[in-house]
C-alpha cells in the first residue's frame, strides 16, 4: 500500500491549498456581496433623488413625453417601484453571503448552506421576472405624471433579463448538485 | 447486515487497550468504539492496514460473514 500512500500526500496537499483558496475567496464574496447590497440601495436612491426629469424618462422608454419636473412625490413612488426587483436582488445578496460566509468557515457540504444558495437562485430569477413588470408599472406612473391625458405603458424583456434567468438556473442546478454533494460527504463522514 | 466485525475478540485475545489502537490508526475513540460494533457503513483500507499492522493480524480476522435472515424477497445468488 506504499504506493497509495505517497499518492495520498500530493492529493492531501492539493485539497487543502483548494480549501484555503475556496475559504479565502469565499470570504471576500461575502464581503462584497454586503458591500454590493448596499451601493445599489445607496445608488438607487441617489438615481431618483438627483437624475433630471428627461434622463428618467428616457430610461423609462418614454423619451417623447413632454419634460414636465416629477415631484418628490412621483420620485418617492418611483424609488418604491425600483426598489421591488432590487429588493429581491438585495435578499439573494445576502443570501449569497451567508452561503460564503458558511463556505469561509469551511462548512461546505451542508443543508443549510445549500439552502442559501438556493436562496440566491430563487431571488435571482424573482428579480429578473419582476423586473420587466415594474418597468411597465414605472412608465405608466411616470407618464401619469407628466403627460396631459396621455397614460404610456413601456414593457420591455431585455437580453439581460434572459441571461440572468439562465444564471438563476445555472445557479439553482449547482445548488441540487451540492444537495447530492452533501449526501455524499453525509455518507463518508460514516466511514472509519 | 451479516458481516460481523470481531476487532473487540481481537482486541481482548491481544489485551490491547481500545485507546492505543485508535491513536495508532490515527482515529478517534469513537470512531473505534462504532467500528467494534458494526455500526459503520465502510472501512477505509488505510484503517484495515493500520489495525492489521498494530495487532499483526489479517483482514480476514477482523470481519466475519455470518447467514443471516435471507433478504425481503431473493435469496443468495449462488446456493
Amino acid at each position: 500500500m506504499q504506493s497509495t500512500t505517497t499518492a495520498d500526500v500530493p492529493a492531501g496537499r492539493d485539497r487543502q491549498r483548494r480549501l484555503r483558496r475556496v475559504r479565502g475567496l469565499s470570504a471576500i464574496m461575502a464581503a462584497a456581496c454586503l458591500t454590493t447590497s448596499a451601493l445599489l440601495t445607496a445608488a438607487m436612491a441617489f438615481y431618483w433623488a438627483a437624475t433630471p426629469t428627461r434622463t428618467l424618462l428616457s430610461q423609462a422608454g418614454l423619451a417623447n413625453s413632454p419634460a414636465t419636473e416629477l415631484d418628490v412625490t412621483v420620485r418617492a413612488l418611483g424609488f418604491v417601484v425600483a426598489m421591488l426587483p432590487l429588493a429581491a436582488l438585495i435578499y439573494g445578496l445576502l443570501s449569497a453571503r451567508r452561503c460564503f460566509k458558511a463556505f469561509a468557515a469551511g462548512d461546505i457540504f451542508s443543508r443549510r448552506t445549500i439552502g442559501h444558495l438556493m436562496a440566491f437562485a430563487v431571488a435571482v430569477a424573482g428579480s429578473a421576472f419582476l423586473k420587466p413588470f415594474t418597468g411597465a408599472a414605472m412608465s405608466v406612473l411616470l407618464s401619469a405624471s407628466v403627460a396631459t391625458g396621455t397614460k404610456t405603458l413601456a414593457f420591455h424583456i431585455g437580453s439581460d433579463t434572459l441571461i440572468a434567468l439562465i444564471f438563476a438556473g445555472a445557479v439553482a442546478i449547482i445548488a441540487w448538485v451540492m444537495t447530492e454533494a452533501a449526501d455524499l460527504s453525509d455518507e463518508n463522514k460514516q466511514f472509519v | 447486515m451479516p458481516i460481523r466485525v470481531r476487532l473487540a475478540v481481537m482486541l481482548a485475545e491481544r489485551q490491547v487497550k481500545s485507546k492505543d489502537l485508535a491513536e495508532y490508526v490515527g482515529i478517534t475513540e469513537a470512531n473505534l468504539s462504532l467500528l467494534k460494533q458494526g455500526k459503520v457503513k465502510g472501512v477505509r483500507f488505510e484503517t484495515i492496514e493500520r489495525i492489521c499492522e498494530f495487532l499483526k493480524c489479517q483482514p480476514g480476522d477482523l470481519l466475519r460473514y455470518e447467514q443471516g435472515p435471507p433478504p425481503d424477497k431473493e435469496g443468495p445468488p449462488f446456493s
